[in-house]
């Protein structure tokens, strides 16, 4: 295959410009795309184990429990439980125990955080 | 090579690169908009959350008189969350259509990820939660 190494000229293998397109622009935005995503589903799962983690703890206050429902979540969206940081704060009485609290949960996932609050 | 364009529609000369870019142009741009749907779609989700705890926490609050005015109940416990992840959150409605549902509205700015850049303009999100007294 001849290449044309004048470039005002017209000329040349069209198969040249769509492998130089294909490789210069759309495997970047291919890979964007995929780093993009990838992030977003983890914002995703974030967000539901925050959500649904505060929702068991306030349905059955134990923490062992509400560490189980966690793992649980996390392994359903293909997060690993080991990268997962979760804390669980109640105010005003810290034990999580008493009516009328209200239970507060952070979850991170590297830079990912997501929060939920719940009186109960 | 990459600046002549075909102006005639029956040509069939001309570069393939306005082809390329234009592709390259329309893919990035589809990235951009689902990005930007997940970030709405997420806020959304934070609002309802915050509207659902809040519609529980009026419904503990009220004594079960749900005649009464439930905004300053709601506002309180607006006041006392954390609302992180949410820009300029509004109540928009605090009511109990039947006595017995408390309905929570609220509306807050969406930020795109690219606002900066891509944006202008800010979307607005509402979204409700319900609370129902039980026996």
């Amino acid at each position: 295959m001849k290449l044309n190494t004048d470039i005002s000229s017209e000329q040349g293998s069209a198969i040249v410009d769509l492998i130089g397109f294909g490789v210069l622009l759309q495997i970047p935005i291919l890979m964007f795309a995929t780093l993009a995503i990838q992030t977003q589903q983890q914002s995703f799962a974030v967000e539901a184990i925050a959500r649904h983690g505060l929702r068991s703890h306030v349905l059955w206050p134990d923490p062992a429990s509400t560490a189980q429902v966690i793992s649980e979540i996390a392994s359903d969206f293909g997060v690993s439980v080991q990268r997962l940081d979760w804390t669980l704060r109640c105010r005003p009485d810290p034990s999580c125990m008493e009516p009328n609290t209200t239970a507060e949960i952070e979850v991170r996932l590297g830079d990912l955080v997501a929060y939920s609050s719940q009186r109960f | 090579m990459l600046t002549r364009v075909s102006v005639s529609s029956s040509s069939e000369q001309g570069s393939l690169a306005p082809l390329g870019i234009g592709l390259a142009t329309v893919s990035l741009a589809a990235v951009v908009a689902i990005v930007a749907a997940g970030s709405l779609y997420l806020t959304e989700r934070r609002l309802t959350g915050v509207a659902e705890s809040t519609a529980l926490s009026v419904l503990m609050d009220s004594d079960s008189n749900l005649g009464q005015n439930l905004f300053p109940f709601a506002r309180r416990y607006l006041s006392d969350l954390p609302l992180r992840g949410l820009h300029q959150v509004t109540l928009v409605e605090a009511s109990s259509p039947d006595l017995k549902t408390v309905r929570i509205r609220l509306c807050s700015e969406w930020r795109p990820i690219f606002e900066s850049y891509m944006f202008s303009e800010i979307g607005r999100v509402c979204s409700e939660g319900l609370a129902r007294r039980g026996r």
